[in-house]
């Protein structure tokens, strides 16, 4: 232990002035750029937390009318109760957070953060997609509650990806 | 408004290469590299050794930047990544090394026939083109990596990987047959 705290000890008091050269940087540039994430890879991966993200959403709260395995209301009766005009967003905030949850354990840090670059679009991309599609097999769908939708799903979204992991989790995929 | 990077704490900076600022990693290059040098150095490896390692620290620094736990010294990281990879890198010298000496004996003590050596061209063949190449360089044409880095334009560390997992290979590929 007390060897371990010398050699500490001498790291930090290095006196020596010289450092490594350029072309070590340059290659660890290029190997950093070699190492980035395919965009491709990473909405591939994207795409299977999001259906993951359905899946698990739909049977337990109704999405403009549509849900899976389920009868009766689900979480949406707790919404209702919380508020009645807003419940849409409710549902929409659980259904990102679900999804971007699922998301972070998929993606490698890399990935992660590639997502993260450019949040507001990811984020928003993802939204109109999903209504699009919900679009496709629901009837219940009207302006306003596609509005409110939107809206918490972008927070829900935003939440998690704003949401401090622990280290543990962080690590889960290293 | 961030401060600049050049004016931030190695901790900041950490923060900053953990959040995707790729450009943080640089100024703890200029920062800390040459401590990783003389580090390295007085563990008696020799320059070419010391600057590779250089390259895989500060490789690891960027690849474990989101495990970095901001209540610690950043200094306490580096040397932790330091300390770990000087460890690697002499244990995988001496497989290398051991490897090495078994293919020796084995070619002294057996001189292979014929057969055996289309047998051994043919299991070689049997590998991907990219491990193929770099075991030939490696062990048939003897070259150093810095060299095989050289003539492939390649980092030493990617042709380090790409022989030890062409040796995987081989031994895999040995013995299926």
């Amino acid at each position: 232990m007390k060897d371990l705290q010398n050699d500490f000890e001498s790291f930090v008091q290095n006196s020596s002035q010289e450092s490594g050269s350029r072309h070590i940087l340059n290659q660890v540039r290029q190997q950093i750029e070699k190492e980035r994430p395919l965009r491709s890879q990473v909405i591939t991966k994207m795409a299977i937390a999001h259906s993951i993200g359905t899946v698990v959403t739909l049977m337990s709260c109704e999405q403009f009318g549509l849900r899976l395995f389920f009868s009766g209301e689900g979480l949406m009766h707790y919404f209702m109760q919380i508020s009645p005009t807003f419940c849409m967003s409710f549902c929409g905030a659980l259904y990102f957070a679900i999804s971007f949850l699922c998301a972070r354990f998929i993606l490698q840090p890399e990935e992660w953060l590639l997502i993260m670059r450019s949040r507001i679009l990811s984020i928003s991309l993802l939204a109109l997609v999903t209504l699009g599609a919900f679009a496709i097999f629901s009837h219940e769908m009207r302006p306003e509650n596609i509005l409110l939708w939107f809206l918490g799903a972008s927070l829900g979204g935003e939440g998690v990806s704003l949401l401090r992991l622990p280290h543990r989790i962080k690590s889960f995929r290293t | 408004m961030n401060k600049p990077l050049s004016e931030q704490t190695d901790e900041e900076l950490l923060q900053r290469l953990a959040e995707g600022e790729a450009s943080a990693l640089d100024v703890l290059y200029m920062r800390h590299s040459g401590r990783v040098l003389s580090y390295t150095r007085r563990r008696g490896l020799s320059p070419e050794r010391c600057e590779d390692l250089l390259q895989i620290v500060f490789m690891q620094l960027y690849r474990k930047k989101h495990l970095y736990d901001s209540r610690y010294r950043a200094l306490a990281w580096l040397y932790v990544i330091t300390r770990s990879e000087v460890k690697d890198y002499r244990n995988r010298e001496m497989k290398d090394f051991q490897e090495w000496e078994e293919s020796l004996s084995q070619a002294t003590t057996l001189s292979p026939n014929r057969e055996e050596r289309e047998e051994a061209r043919k299991i070689l063949q049997e590998l991907p083109a990219r491990e193929q190449e770099a075991i030939r360089l490696r062990y048939l044409d003897e070259m150093e990596y810095s060299e095989m880095a050289t003539l492939l334009s390649e980092s030493e560390v990617s042709l380090r990987q790409r022989v030890s997992r062409g040796l995987r290979q081989l031994r895999a590929l040995v013995k299926k047959n």
